[in-house]
């Protein structure tokens, strides 16, 4: 089944080299629980070069979350950080290369979350 | 009260307590244990048979450590205690608190020793803006533990209180009913331990524990270690020693490790609110220590530059190329409540970050950082043309794209009103501050410099230049005011100058954008009556239709303003002025013992005699604490040229001889030596004309 997660994979095989990181060398591997297992992606990347496969194997970051939420990174609906931050997304490894990482999902598609939550009670403040 | 409060921290964890080592915060109260950015305790209240303690005295035994001597309360001003209470707290991944009873009594005592503990895992905008929780609460007993617990949807944080000594534990803390034999101490290791995992989650042990708090832990280590590596100073003057060693373990207590930083530590903007990467906050204060740690400097930009801007965000204010503003990790950053995941609005940062680029090249002569950086650096030098050139003239403008929470005033002077016309009138938007442009043309200089001898791109060096040289020409044409003599603040959105005077202007003379034939007006204005308070240079000159000597920048006095203005007049050959600034400054640092506000009152120093402290909620703060290094290198004119470092002193002839020993630098180690000629006695009453030699 053909999705926004194939669809970034797929970008990303296609781009080749991508200088933003060009001074990474390292193998990220992403685990997507799909409901009825996992999908493992390796994206290893070599001075900015970049060759996916769908494989498991060794992996200087991992990145699990489940497909649906990959989805939405992946088309630029959610921002990888704040997904981050909520728990939604959760990494093994070095932490700098998931800032990296997430530089090459897309610019944003969708409103933020808080958006839709602006009418957040403000509480009384002390005097 | 807020004076008598008690704040130890690690990295961006901290505890704010009284002066009992008690925690009673309310919704809007910043007292509690609190780690990147989220309260993971609001209650923690100590009481022994069912009264609280009083304090005896209180020993700030290192930044991360506190230690609190207290009795029972008695009801009545004679203490006669036949029981004493020490708590040892030291923090790190939550804290550890090591509680100790001493019965001074010839017979045992009973007693009933209870910690009343409870969290509300506030966001510290929450603490700030006094929102109320969406989440749910969940605490719970089990394995002799009590975990404290918030959840809301994937987001969870936990805080788990366990003790070395059994304990009956419920639901609102643990009670130790004990016998204590006469004359005898009985000792428990509480440990209050942070978590962001999920329901179950492992947390990781505390970092101190019983004999590492009393032995050498590792960071009061590493401080004696940072104290050692830095250079060393000698003179005349003692306080200027004192003040010194205040800024270098300050600079220690706010070296903070981000996640992203590989374990480098960079610095954070203040204590203990600001503990988080500010981009401008991180640069200056690395620029202001780069002769005296330049590690700092390679760690922010490392860190900035994995953080730097790929995409268009209006939610985040982001751009390609765009150095952050500030990054947060609380749950309404995670909720997208607020931007800072991380937020970029600020304007002045990416520029910045090519000039410490540079500048950190020039000290340490480490190619290779700025050749793993090429590609963050040409993004921040595209950035100035293809995204913050709003009005498509050829400056630097701002206007925030999220009008919800996004930042108005996106250079250093960021709060609402401080940008005017001198009537008084706020200008429109989009903006362009002076001081940007001059930061956008040093960064194009030293950017060409990277260029041509590192990057060995000789075409874009050229061109580099040539943008700078016109934008040298076309600044001094636009911003300058003929008839007043000085650079406007800013431009408005219709072009108009904004023409207030502004220690913005001393900016320019750090960056070189001003014409030399302009800068003896310029200095001349900066240490002019309406400017030059006898203490330091105003932010806004007495005059002005907002001047406030205690507005936050409308007319105060901020010590990294003058270091940077400092670092401008002596740019520009004014040695003497510069020396009155840092002799202005180190008297006030002096009368603050060591540790300079983040900004002190603009009144005349004839008026007040002593400094008054703008009333702020950080202290120390980053790039206060590092404006005495940089007024220790203006005034001994400190300037790598090449290989070699020159040494051009100018100093107050207060401060007598002074020797920094052990400068490290692509020399190696180089000593500088210096005697105080300048005469700055009439610093209290402000010369019309400065002099020049």
């Amino acid at each position: 089944m053909a999705g926004d997660t194939e669809a970034f994979f797929a970008r990303l095989a296609g781009l080749g080299h991508e200088p933003m990181l060009g001074r990474t060398t390292a193998t990220v591997r992403v685990d997507l629980a799909n409901g009825r297992g996992t999908d493992h992606w390796v994206v290893s990347i070599k001075r900015g070069n970049l060759a996916v496969a769908r494989s498991g194997g060794p992996a200087d970051l991992v990145i699990v979350c489940d497909r649906t939420t990959f989805d939405e990174l992946a088309a630029g609906r959610l921002n990888a950080m704040a997904t981050a931050l909520r728990g939604a997304i959760q990494f093994e490894g070095d932490p700098s290369l998931l800032v990296r990482f997430q530089r090459l999902f897309p610019a944003p598609t969708a409103p933020p979350l808080g958006a839709s939550a602006s009418d957040r009670a403000v509480g009384k403040r002390r005097s | 009260m807020a004076e008598d409060l008690v704040r130890i921290l690690d990295g961006n964890t901290f505890v704010v307590s009284d002066n009992r080592g008690d925690i009673e915060a309310s919704a809007t109260d910043p007292t509690g244990l609190f780690s990147f950015d989220t309260r993971f305790l609001s209650t923690w209240v100590l009481t022994v048979n069912g009264l609280r303690l009083t304090p005896l005295s209180t020993d700030d035994l290192q930044y991360f450590q506190s230690r609190f001597f207290l009795v029972p309360a008695t009801g009545t001003v004679y203490i006669d205690a036949k029981l004493s209470v020490i708590r040892e707290r030291a923090v790190g991944t939550g804290f550890h608190e090591e509680l100790t009873l001493i019965n001074h009594e010839n017979e045992p005592v009973d007693v009933t020793v209870r910690i009343d503990a409870a969290s509300d895992f506030a966001d510290l905008f929450e603490v700030k803006d006094a929102l109320l929780k969406v989440g749910e609460y969940a605490t719970r007993v089990d394995g002799g533990g009590l975990r404290l617990g918030y959840t809301r949807g994937t987001f969870h944080r936990e805080t788990l209180i366990t003790s070395s000594e059994p304990a009956t534990i419920d639901e609102q803390g643990l009670t130790f009913e004990l016998t204590i034999p006469a004359h005898t101490p009985w000792t428990t290791d509480l440990s209050v331990v942070t978590s962001s995992a999920g329901p179950g989650g492992s947390h990781d042990r505390p970092k101190y524990r019983r004999g590492h708090t009393h032995a050498a832990p590792r960071m009061e280590h590493s401080l004696e270690t940072w104290l050692n590596d830095a250079p060393k100073v000698q003179s005349d003057w003692a306080p200027l020693s004192a003040i010194y060693r205040r800024s270098l373990v300050d600079l220690a207590a706010l070296r903070f490790s981000p996640p992203v930083a590989g374990g480098k530590s960079l610095p954070a903007a203040g204590l203990p609110w600001f503990m988080t990467m500010f981009g401008r906050d991180s640069i200056f204060t690395s620029l202001q220590a780069l002769p005296f740690t330049p590690d700092l400097a390679e760690a922010t930009l490392r860190a900035l530059g994995d953080w730097q801007g790929t995409r268009v965000d209006d939610f985040r204010d982001e751009d390609p190329g765009r150095i952050l503003h500030e990054m947060r990790y609380g749950e309404m950053a995670a909720f997208e409540e607020r931007p800072h995941s991380p937020y970029y609005g600020s304007v002045d940062a990416t520029p910045l970050y090519v000039v410490l680029l540079d500048e950190y090249e020039r000290w340490t002569g480490d190619r290779g950082l700025v050749r793993d950086l090429e590609y963050e650096a040409r993004a921040a030098l595209n950035w100035i043309d293809e995204y913050a050139d709003l009005m498509g003239n050829g400056y630097i403008w701002y206007q925030r794209r999220n009008e919800q929470s996004g930042l108005e005033n996106q250079s250093w002077k960021d709060s609402w009103n401080s940008i005017s016309y001198s009537d008084g009138r706020l200008p429109g938007f989009p903006r362009a501050t002076c001081e940007l442009q001059g930061y956008a043309y040093d960064a194009k200089v030293r950017g060409a410099r990277l260029a041509r001898h590192v990057w060995r791109d000789d075409a874009f060096a050229d061109r580099l230049e040539a943008e700078a040289a016109d934008l040298k020409r076309r600044f001094n044409r636009d911003f300058w005011l003929a008839d007043r003599g000085y650079y406007a603040l800013a431009l408005d959105a219709d072009g108009s100058p904004v023409d207030a005077l502004s220690s913005n202007i001393g900016h320019l003379l750090w960056s070189g954008i001003v014409d030399a034939a302009k800068a003896k007006k310029v200095a001349g204005h900066l240490l002019g009556p309406r400017m030059w308070s006898g203490w330091g240079v105003r932010t806004l000159a007495d005059g002005e239709g907002r001047y406030n000597p205690i507005g936050y920048h409308l007319g105060t006095v901020w010590p990294f303003d003058n270091s940077i203005i400092a670092w401008g007049l002596r740019r520009y050959g004014f040695k003497e002025e510069a020396a009155r600034i840092a002799a202005g400054i180190l008297d006030a640092a002096q009368i603050f013992e060591g540790r300079l506000p983040e900004a002190f009152g603009g009144y005349d120093r004839q008026v007040t005699k002593y400094p008054v402290q703008y009333p702020t909620a950080c202290s120390p703060q980053a790039w206060s604490t590092g404006a005495p290094l940089l007024l220790l290198r203006t005034m001994l004119g400190l300037e790598p040229i090449g290989d070699h470092l020159i040494v051009d002193p100018a100093l107050p002839a207060s401060i007598g001889h002074l020797e920094l020993l052990d400068i490290p630098g692509r020399w190696g180690r180089i000593d500088a030596f210096g005697r105080g000629r300048v005469d700055v006695d009439g610093a209290a009453r402000p010369r019309a004309t400065p002099r020049r030699r």
